[in-house]
């Protein structure tokens, strides 16, 4: 790989994020201190002081999630997880786990790119119930002609949703295609579904490009 | 010469609108969607036509927004046939009757196409550069 990471006390490679303000800049008070994992391995994630996990990363599609504790959400009294909002972050250009750290310790994340949930200014401030939804829903989704599959999810969240990704993404994947009439496959690969209350979903491989409803 | 900015602003703009032109002819969808329903029209209907293309075209607009020059090319390779005039469901819905009932879901399908010649003409420029 040629590059160094310092190791921690298990022997994983760790790196600090704090020193790389341009990527995050929404909030200042990070708990995460270590990027762990490495390239054999076929994930990564983040962990604070007391060993929880903060970040984890999907391998086969790219994926990031980071977890942190937003200043104004602490609340020292509650459960750590409750403290914790989720993001998804796109990390493109990842050949293994191991490049993920490199990439994050040199700021090669934007703060576009790192922003899809719980930043600041969000309404209706909500969080995924665990990764595994956080995954389990963004994994249902495909990235269509956008560059990213978080891109593609932030629009249609944002076109159909009103901006509320978590419900959003809960509305799709809870889809009931039993009863709804479908296109069958259409020329460009894509299925469509519709319902009689106006929900509709299209769908192409497996994976969701967008989703919405047409009711009056 | 035309800066890189102001195309990307543009286009941001116009994606913009195409959201705030759809959630206007919400109404108008459902009505439409109502009428498609007890018609048993399904394959041709104008909102699965929209639905897909305006995925399609606003995709690569946000991509070219970017300014990722590797994707440029293909931007313009995949956007240049995708015109709502190429689809005989838009053509054919394009009547006068609807345009007068429909005001606000023709804008949004006039926009979606203006957004995709706009992106078109930004990547073409940015490829002359």
């Amino acid at each position: 790989m040629g590059v160094s990471h310092p190791q921690n006390t298990s022997g994983a490679y760790l790196a600090s994020l704090t020193s790389d303000e341009s990527a995050y800049q929404y909030d200042s008070t990070y708990n995460y201190k270590y990027i762990n994992g490495g390239a054999s391995e076929s994930f990564a994630y983040l962990s604070d002081d007391d060993g929880s996990v903060g970040l984890e990363k999907d391998s086969s599609d790219g994926m990031v999630i980071i977890k942190r504790i937003p200043s104004h959400l602490l609340d020292t009294n509650a459960p750590v997880w409750k403290n914790y909002a989720y993001e998804l972050f796109t990390v493109t250009n990842v050949g293994a786990v191991y490049d993920i750290g490199y990439q994050l310790y040199q700021g090669e994340i934007t703060t576009g790119e790192a922003t899809l949930y719980g930043g600041s200014g969000v309404k209706g401030f909500k969080t995924f119930s665990s990764f595994s939804e956080a995954r389990k829903l963004y994994s249902q989704w495909g990235k269509g002609s956008f560059d990213t599959v978080k891109d593609s999810i932030m629009h249609h969240a944002n076109k159909h949703g009103g901006g509320d990704v978590v419900t959003y993404m809960r509305r799709a994947s809870n889809f009931n295609k039993r009863g709804a009439h479908s296109s069958g496959p259409r020329d460009d690969g894509s299925t469509l579904w519709e319902r009689r209350t106006g929900e509709f979903i299209e769908e192409r491989d497996g994976k969701i490009i967008t989703y919405g409803w047409n009711r009056r | 010469m035309i800066d890189r900015n102001i195309y990307e602003t543009v286009i941001e703009n116009y994606i913009e609108q195409t959201i705030i032109y759809y959630k206007r002819a919400s109404k108008e969808r459902g009505e439409i969607h109502e009428y498609n329903w007890d018609n048993d029209i399904h394959d041709d209907s104008i909102l699965f036509e929209m639905v897909s293309l305006s995925s399609y075209i606003t995709g690569y607009a946000t991509s070219a927004k970017k300014g990722k020059h590797e994707r440029f090319q293909e931007i313009v390779d995949s956007l240049s046939p995708k015109s709502i005039y190429n689809s005989s469901i838009i053509v054919n819905w394009l009547t006068q009757e609807n345009i007068e009932q429909y005001p606000n879901f023709f804008n949004y399908i006039i926009l979606v196409e203006n957004l995709r010649i706009l992106t078109i003409s930004a990547c073409s420029h940015y490829l002359k550069e």
